[in-house]
C-alpha cells in the first residue's frame, strides 16, 4: 500500500522553480527521509503533502486523497513546520489539554512519556526551552493526535546526538506501533541511515532517487578510477549497469550486476557517500540497454 | 544477554546489509557467552525505541536468524535462541581459544607487532577460504 504519492509535482515562486516534475511514492508504514542540498525544494514539497501550499501542475495523494483543509483528512496527518510556532507563554501541560480539546484522538499518556523520555518538564513554559527541545515539543504534539501520515521538516535540526537518538527512537516506536508513515526532512544522512528504510533524494526540485535505502546501499560501489576500469565498463554492454559517477579519484558504479561487481573488484559504498556522489558527482554516464558505437 | 540490556548498533560505513550487522552481533553474543540457549533476543517494539533502528531491518534480522536455525519467534511471547550457529560448538570454541591465545601470545613473544598478527590471520583465513570454495 501507497501512503505518499506525488506524481510529476511542478511548482514556481515568481520565476523561481521550487518543484520541477518530482515523481515518487512512500510505502505505507515506511519511515522515510527527504534528503537535498539547501533549495532543493523539500520544504515546498513538504508543504504541499500537508496541503498548505498549491502545485501548479501534478496530482498528489496523502493518505489516501488530496491534500485539503477537510477535518477528517486533516485528523489524519501530522506536520511539522521548519520553524515550529507554539504559544510562548504555554506549557507542555496546557497545550496538552488544548490539543486533547481540539483533537478527537489525543494519547497525553505517552505524550508526557515521550517528553520525560527527552526530560523535557511537562510544567516548562515553552518560552523557557531552548530552541531544540521546543521543536521537539512541537514534534511530541503532532504524534499525540496518532496521526496516519507523519510529515517533519527538519525535526533534528539542533538537537544534541543524545536527544536526536531519543527523538529517531520516539519516531520510529510511533510509525512500528501505529503502522503509519513518517517522511522527514534532515541533512544528517548519518542519524537517517539507521533509523529510515526509504530515501528521496531531491536536486533542483526534481527527485533524483526515491528507493528503499537497503536498495540503494546494495547496488553502489566504489571501483578504482583507471583507463582499464572505464573500458571495462564502456565494452559491457550489460542492462542492469545503469550508471557510474566520478567523483574524486574514484568511480561510484551503481549496478545491480553481481558477476560485475566481482570482475571490478568493487567495494560497497556507504549511503552518505552515495547522497553526496549523486548530487555533486562532476560526471555521471548513463549507459543505455544497447550501447553500440556511435556512428562516425 | 539479559532481558533489557541488549543494544544492537549498526554501521552504514562498512557496507554489511544492517539486517546482516544485527545477525553478526546476535552470533557475536553467542560465541562469547553474553547470550545462551534459551535466552529471550529484546521485542522488536524496544529495539526500535532504544536504538532507533528501524523495525524492519530487526524483523529481517530475526527473520534470517530462524532461517539459520539459531532462533524461534513464539507467538506473543518473543523470540528465543533455541540453537548455535552452525560451525559453532562451543566445546570447539573453547579448545580453539586457547589454541589462538597460545599462538598469539608466543608471537607477541617472538616480537610480532599487532598489526602484521591481524594481516597474518586475514591473508591465511582468506587464501584457504579460496581453496575451499568451489569454482
Amino acid at each position: 500500500m501507497i501512503a505518499i504519492s506525488a506524481d510529476r509535482l511542478s511548482k514556481k515562486y515568481k520565476r523561481n522553480v521550487a518543484l520541477n516534475l518530482a515523481t515518487f511514492e512512500i510505502p505505507k508504514g515506511s519511515v522515510a527521509a527527504l534528503v537535498g542540498k539547501n533549495g532543493a525544494g523539500k520544504s515546498t514539497l513538504l508543504h504541499v503533502l500537508a496541503g498548505l501550499a498549491k502545485v501548479d501542475s501534478g496530482h498528489v495523494t496523502v493518505n489516501g486523497s488530496s491534500p485539503s483543509q477537510n477535518s477528517t483528512w486533516l485528523s489524519q496527518i501530522g506536520f511539522v513546520d521548519q520553524v515550529a510556532s507554539l504559544p510562548s507563554q504555554y506549557s507542555l501541560k496546557k497545550l496538552s489539554r488544548l490539543g486533547s480539546d481540539l483533537n478527537t484522538t489525543w494519547n497525553d499518556e505517552l505524550l508526557f512519556q515521550r517528553s520525560e523520555q527527552l526530560e523535557i518538564s511537562p510544567d516548562r513554559r515553552v518560552e523557557n526551552l531552548s530552541g531544540g527541545q521546543k521543536h521537539a515539543v512541537a514534534v511530541l504534539l503532532a504524534l499525540a493526535k496518532e496521526p496516519a501520515v507523519v510529515l517533519l521538516d527538519e525535526p533534528l535540526a539542533s538537537l544534541d546526538p543524545i536527544s536526536r537518538r531519543t527523538l529517531l527512537g520516539i519516531f520510529l516506536s510511533h510509525a512500528y506501533e501505529n503502522a503509519s508513515t513518517i517522511l522527514l526532512s534532515s541533512h544528517l544522512v548519518g542519524d537517517l541511515e539507521r533509523a529510515c528504510d526509504h530515501i528521496v533524494l531531491l536536486s533542483k526540485g526534481s527527485v533524483l532517487l526515491s528507493h528503499s535505502i537497503d536498495e540503494v546501499v546494495g547496488a553502489h560501489f566504489w571501483v578504482t578510477n583507471s583507463h582499464t576500469t572505464k573500458a571495462l565498463l564502456d565494452s559491457l554492454m550489460v542492462s542492469p549497469l545503469e550508471c557510474w559517477i566520478e567523483l574524486d579519484s574514484k568511480l561510484l558504479v551503481c549496478t545491480s550486476n553481481a558477476a560485475l561487481v566481482n570482475q571490478l573488484d568493487a567495494k560497497p559504498a556507504g549511503l552518505e557517500e552515495i547522497v553526496i556522489a549523486r548530487m555533486t558527482g562532476s560526471s555521471l554516464y548513463r549507459s543505455s540497454t544497447n550501447t553500440t558505437e556511435a556512428p562516425n | 544477554m539479559k532481558n533489557g540490556r541488549t543494544q544492537f548498533s549498526i554501521d552504514r560505513t562498512t557496507g554489511v546489509p544492517p539486517f546482516l550487522q544485527i545477525v553478526e552481533q546476535v552470533k557475536e553474543s553467542l560465541y562469547t557467552g553474553k547470550l545462551s540457549l534459551g535466552d529471550y533476543l529484546p521485542s522488536i517494539s524496544e529495539v526500535v525505541r532504544v536504538s532507533a533502528i528501524n523495525a524492519n531491518t530487526v524483523m529481517k534480522a530475526y527473520r534470517e536468524l530462524e532461517t539459520l536455525g539459531v532462533a524461534q519467534a513464539l507467538q506473543g511471547v518473543g523470540t528465543i535462541i533455541i540453537d548455535l550457529p552452525k560451525g559453532a560448538n562451543p566445546i570447539l570454541l573453547d579448545t580453539y581459544y586457547s589454541k589462538f591465545e597460545a599462538l598469539i601470545i608466543q608471537a607477541r613473544q617472538d616480537g610480532l607487532e599487532w598489526e602484521p598478527i591481524l594481516h597474518l590471520a586475514s591473508t591465511v583465513m582468506r587464501e584457504i577460504k579460496a581453496k575451499e570454495k568451489p569454482l
